[in-house]
């Protein structure tokens, strides 16, 4: 019963988790580190006994919308933070969050829980690898801007950061969402209006995938069209850290590709680092055909690739 | 955490109370807004116009009745769940209530 109420409790966070926490509700998901579950205290005792074997190279998974770290399960029972650990020793950290908050508020929680996990890590940390699913790389780049911006110390840990089917360029569904929306609501009819309101119910961390806003100014910005507000994104990726795009399409064929990508992230958008700044080439972006969205934060294809990447120097 | 403490029992609680009262309270503005157009055409004309002023009031009093009735039942509810969570759910840290 445990797992599934986790998982609804996430469905619900996604859904409306800002109003839970707005109204200090109980339901509402605080980020914590998880294991096998249960939260971890980023306490120097509650760390040494959730990680005994403890090494110097971290890995933290961060999951994605209406999602938590199950996410990343394959039917073993391994994921990406296991399996990276007995192949290359680095100790997997799994973040559990309400991602129905803004995307920024979720990027701030995230650097000041690293900043305090890492200080009471059982022993001294040599390297962090970030690792986002879907809307959990965007709140990656916001962490890691937010760590930027305020000077956090395990932001010079980080080496690389690996996304996997992120949304870099926002959502296109989400932005079809708001003009409909909006277009109900300026219909003079109360059933009509009644539907924008239901629609609007939708969280803000829902609403920041449209453009895939980090900060809280962008959000401020947020336009109604179906193309992208900015056309190069506001907040670049950190050149200090190695970054590695992976996307998935359903198929090859060219309309579905464009159209569809995974079934939820467009492949532009998964992959558009053109629009993220320096510092990306095309060697360090991967395209996986007939990997659906659900699919692709366990799948042993990525898996070869995530891996292969932590280990190049 | 249990998976269902005292605190995710009193969250549900208050997220049911809260979907019953914005709930009732939307569908009573589409019901007045609905029912409004009507009365405004009805009000246009001039020899049912003031049937239709006094239909269009006690309208509006039933709606607010039968609608607040629903919000104050709901709170009420919520009132005695509350006290029943209190007293009778597992505390957040698995303990259960302390009972002599």
């Amino acid at each position: 019963m445990g797992q599934k109420l986790d998982l609804a409790l996430g469905v619900l966070n996604g859904a409306v988790g800002d109003y839970l926490a707005r109204t200090d509700n109980g339901l509402a998901l605080p980020m914590a580190l998880h294991l096998r579950g249960e939260p971890v205290a980023p306490t120097r005792a509650a760390l040494a006994a959730a990680y005994p074997g403890a090494t110097a190279r971290v890995v933290v998974l961060v999951h994605g919308l209406m999602n938590t770290e199950a996410i990343f399960a394959m039917p073993d029972g391994r994921d990406y933070g296991t399996l990276l650990r007995d192949d290359l020793g680095l100790t997997p950290l799994y973040v559990r969050y309400n991602s129905g908050l803004p995307i920024a508020d979720n990027g701030a929680a995230l650097s000041a829980l690293l900043t305090a996990v890492l200080a009471a890590y059982p022993v001294p940390v040599a390297e962090v690898v970030l690792l986002g699913y879907s809307m959990g790389g965007l709140v990656v780049r916001a962490a890691t801007h937010a760590a930027s911006v305020d000077g956090a110390p395990w932001l010079a840990l980080v080496r690389r950061a690996l996304y996997v089917g992120t949304p870099h360029r926002g959502a296109p569904t989400e932005r079809v969402g708001r003009i409909v929306s909006a277009v109900l609501r300026a219909i003079p009819d109360p059933y009509t209006r009644l539907i924008a309101d239901v629609a609007d119910l939708r969280s803000d961390g829902l609403k920041d995938l449209g453009d895939a806003d980090l900060r809280h100014e962008d959000r401020a910005r947020r336009t109604l069209r179906v193309t992208l507000r900015d056309p190069q994104h506001p907040v670049p990726l950190l050149p200090s850290i190695a970054h590695h795009l992976v996307a998935g399409v359903l198929s090859e064929d060219r309309f579905v590709r464009a159209l569809f990508g995974d079934a939820v992230v467009p492949v532009s958008s998964a992959t558009g680092w053109r629009s993220l700044g320096e510092g990306l080439d095309a060697s360090r972006v991967r395209v996986f055909p007939g990997l659906s969205h659900a699919a692709i934060p366990r799948s042993m294809d990525v898996y070869a690739q995530l891996r292969a990447w932590c280990e190049a120097a | 955490m249990s998976p269902l403490g005292k605190q995710r029992l009193l969250g549900l609680r208050a997220l049911l109370e809260d979907a019953v009262e914005h709930g009732s309270a939307a569908v009573e503005r589409v019901q007045r807004d609905t029912a409004g157009r009507v009365f405004t055409v009805l009000e246009a004309i001039p020899p049912v116009a003031p049937a239709a002023r006094v239909a269009r009031d006690v309208h509006g009093a039933v709606l607010a009745g039968v609608y607040g009735s629903v919000r104050l039942v709901n709170r009420a509810v919520g009132a005695v769940l509350t006290v029943v969570i209190e007293a009778a759910a597992p505390d957040d840290d698995g303990q259960g209530p302390v009972t002599r």
